[in-house]
Formats: C-alpha cells, sequence, structure tokens
C-alpha cells in the first residue's frame, strides 16, 4: 500500500517537463509538447510517458472532434488534472526549498 | 474508379492492433499514430522537406512500436516465468532422474568393484548431460502444459508471447546441450570408463578412444561436412548433424503445441493424456525419421519429419474453435 502511493506521487524529469508544459498551457497534443520542450522530450518516448501519466492519474485525454478525413486516427489532446496540477506543485515546493536551504 | 489512398500509418494500425493489448493501443499506439498521420499531411515548402518530416515520424513511430513490444515481451515473459519455471523445473528433474536411472542400474554395478569412489561419482555425473537433451523439451512441453491449463484465458493470451520467448531460449539451451555438452559428457564417459577397466588399446591421438558422431562437437562436425572421408560417411555425418539440429528446434514446436492443448478439454486427465500421446508419437516419429535419414534424399527431410508433423499439428489445435463449454468455462 505504502510503495504504491509513492509511484503515485514519484515524477521523473519527464513527467515533469509534460506537467510544467500542460499547466502553462492548458492542453496540448503529444508532437506539441515535444516541439515545445526544446529537446527535452523525444518523439519515439512521450506517447510512452504520456500513457504512463495516463495511468497514474497525473494528466487526462480526450480525441479531437472528427475530422473531415474519415480514415484518420483522431489525435489525443492532453491537459493535468487535479491530482497531476497538486503533484507538480508540491514538486516544485519541494524544490524551492530545498534550494533555499543554506550550504546548498 | 480511382482507388482512395490510404491514411499515413494505417497499416501500422492494423498491425498493431493484432500485437498490442488495449489499453497500449489506446495510451500509446494510436495517439503516437495519429500525430503521424497529421504531421504527414501537413502542406510543406518542397518535396524534400516533406519526405524528410515523413521518414522522422516514421522512424519515432517503429521506435514507439518497438519500446512498447519489448516492454510487453519482458513483462509477459517474467509473467510467464514466474507461472510455469517452478513446474517445468520439477518436471525436469524427475525425467532427467528417471533417463539416468537405468544406465546407472546397469553401469555401475559392473564398473563399482574396478573403480574407486571418485571415479565412481565422475561416471555417474557424465551419465546426466546424456539425459538432459531429451528431457529438457519433454519437462518444457509437460510443464507448459500444466501451467497454461491453469491459467485463465486473458492470463493465457499473456503467456503466449513469453511461451514463444521461452521457446527461443530453451531451443538454444538446446543447441548449447546437444551440439557441446553431451558430445563433450559422451566422450569423457567412454575415457573415463575405458580407464577404469583397464583398456590396454593405445588410442590414437592418445587420451581416449576416438571419436564417433556422437562425440562430435558443432565444429567437429562441419569438420567433417567440409572433409568427408567417403561419401557414405558424408551422407551420415549431415544425418546426424540434422537430428542434432531438429532435436533443437522441438522446443518451439512443444511450446506452440501446450498453447493449442492446454484448454482444449476440459478434464486435467484428458489434456495430460493428449499431451503425452502427441509426445509418444512424436518419439515414435522422431525415431524413425532418424533411422531413414540416411535412406532418404534431401537427408533432412527424416529427421525434420516430426517437428514439421506435430508443428503443423499445433497450429491447427491453436487455431481450431474449441467447445463451447470449454470457452464458458474459461470465460469465467
Amino acid at each position: 500500500m505504502k510503495r504504491r502511493r509513492t509511484e503515485r506521487l514519484g515524477l521523473s524529469a519527464k513527467e515533469r517537463v509534460v506537467l510544467e508544459l500542460l499547466v502553462a498551457s492548458g492542453s496540448m497534443y503529444g508532437l506539441q509538447l515535444v516541439d515545445e520542450s526544446r529537446g527535452r522530450l523525444k518523439r519515439g518516448t512521450v506517447y510512452v510517458t504520456l500513457g504512463r501519466m495516463e495511468q497514474k492519474g497525473l494528466v487526462e485525454s480526450q480525441h479531437e472532434p472528427a475530422t473531415r478525413d474519415p480514415q484518420a486516427i483522431p489525435r489525443r489532446m492532453y491537459r493535468p488534472t487535479g491530482h497531476g496540477r497538486r503533484v507538480l506543485d508540491a514538486w516544485t515546493t519541494v524544490a524551492r526549498v530545498l534550494a533555499m536551504e543554506p550550504g546548498r | 474508379m480511382t482507388r482512395r489512398p490510404r491514411a499515413p500509418g494505417a497499416w501500422l494500425k492494423q498491425g498493431a492492433e493484432q500485437v498490442f493489448d488495449h489499453v497500449t493501443l489506446e495510451t500509446v499506439v494510436l495517439p503516437a499514430l495519429a500525430d503521424l498521420g497529421h504531421e504527414c499531411t501537413l502542406p510543406s515548402n518542397s518535396r524534400l522537406s516533406k519526405a524528410l518530416v515523413t521518414l522522422r515520424a516514421y522512424s519515432a513511430i517503429w521506435k514507439v512500436l518497438g519500446f512498447c513490444g519489448t516492454r510487453m515481451l519482458l513483462r509477459d515473459s517474467a509473467y510467464a516465468f514466474s507461472i510455469v519455471s517452478r513446474r517445468i523445473a520439477i518436471t525436469w528433474a524427475v525425467i532427467t532422474l528417471a533417463l539416468t536411472l537405468p544406465p546407472l542400474i546397469h553401469e555401475v554395478p559392473r564398473v563399482a568393484p574396478r573403480v574407486n569412489l571418485a571415479t565412481l561419482v565422475e561416471i555417474v555425473l557424465l551419465l546426466v548431460p546424456q539425459a538432459l537433451a531429451i528431457s529438457l523439451p519433454v519437462a518444457y512441453f509437460l510443464g507448459l502444459v500444466v501451467s497454461v491449463r491453469a491459467a485463465s484465458l486473458p492470463d493465457r493470451r499473456r503467456l503466449c508471447s513469453g511461451v514463444i520467448l521461452g521457446s527461443v531460449v530453451c531451443g538454444m539451451l538446446m543447441f548449447a546441450l546437444t551440439m557441446f555438452v553431451m558430445p563433450w559428457a559422451n566422450q569423457a564417459y567412454r575415457t573415463v570408463l575405458s580407464n577404469a577397466l583397464n583398456v590396454t588399446v593405445r588410442f590414437t591421438p592418445p587420451g581416449g578412444p576416438p571419436k564417433g558422431l556422437s562425440e562430435m562437437n558443432w565444429t567437429e562436425l562441419n569438420d567433417a561436412i567440409a572433409n568427408p572421408a567417403s561419401a557414405h560417411h558424408f551422407v551420415v555425418t549431415r544425418a546426424h548433424l540434422h537430428v542434432r539440429l531438429a532435436l533443437c528446434a522441438a522446443p518451439l514446436v512443444f511450446g506452440l503445441l501446450a498453447l493449442g492443448i492446454a484448454g482444449r478439454w476440459r478434464s486435467r486427465l484428458a489434456t495430460v493424456g493428449a499431451a503425452i500421446s502427441i509426445l509418444l508419437l512424436y518419439g515414435v516419429l522422431f525415431g524413425l525419421g532418424a533411422k531413414a535419414a540416411r535412406d532418404v534424399d534431401p537427408v533432412f527431410l527424416g529427421p525434420w519429419v516430426a517437428n514439421l508433423i506435430v508443428g503443423i499439428l499445433a497450429v491447427a489445435l491453436l487455431y481450431l474453435p474449441r467447445s463451447r463449454a470449454v470457452q464458458a468455462q474459461h470465460n469465467g
């Protein structure tokens, strides 16, 4: 139980970048995240990261409205959940407190 | 009537739907393919830049698919390993013991009065590798049948990729056993035995009796085929090599067969009975094929015929519809 809770609160560097970008912009597509991250996110792994974050409840997604081409696969738009925003806030606060600690 | 062009990544989507589970497909693969489709339809300045964008997009997709595939394979293999490894290990130990006992009973009373304890232990230990090459595929098959049968249908689907990877690993282990360990053990056994029994024949080269086909390893067999003493020797050596190679492929055939058999019958006794019957059939076919290998052209046909027939049977069992009662039982 304890381990599961830690896993839910854990945030990797990539997940943090994704959350920062999503909180700043509201919602984005996977490809937009890669473009906006300035090289911190890679195209080959961003979808795996987003999928994992969705399972952890940090982000949620919805399909874009139907396009003109019925054959096209609908794109997925991601946005942060309330839990994701709180986790990012907590991490930012912890990082700020650690940075202010004397001797660091 | 003009044919409508397919959307970018459409065939990749079809392939991914066959391979990945629903969650991976929905959360990782389809979003990636959707972005690929979007990127490929964006207008660009030149054909070259469009080609570069498409190339970059497809390489990213292959990376995503490779990552998901590897993750799925490793996850499912770890699951399969945790479920079946114990059963296979126990069955392997029992069958190895059962195969080692008859030569042990035959040889030990004969040599025991004439050798010391260390030599006796050495002789007993050298008998074990000779049994391993037969006991491994048999134990792998029976362990799998029992384990896969006990699993529910969703778990059985997860077991599939793990079983295929396990079969490949088992096949590689069989290659090491049949091509290197067994010939070494055979030769060592003959040497120890001839020394123990004070055979006064002078060997050339010194150190042990001359090697027969069963004592030659992979390199020596290939050398013997490349430089045959006679046409007959060439055929016999090739046939022997194919017998060993066919034995290495047996775990793959047995893996598929286990997936096909498990869950086909409601009764455990019927499942195990069918498994043992097919195993005996395989043994008979393999024995006949190995015997006939020297007389059949092409040489490889004889040794491989058992794998071929049982392999076809395995695929048929995999795809033949199960009875409604059995399906209902597995769907829970």
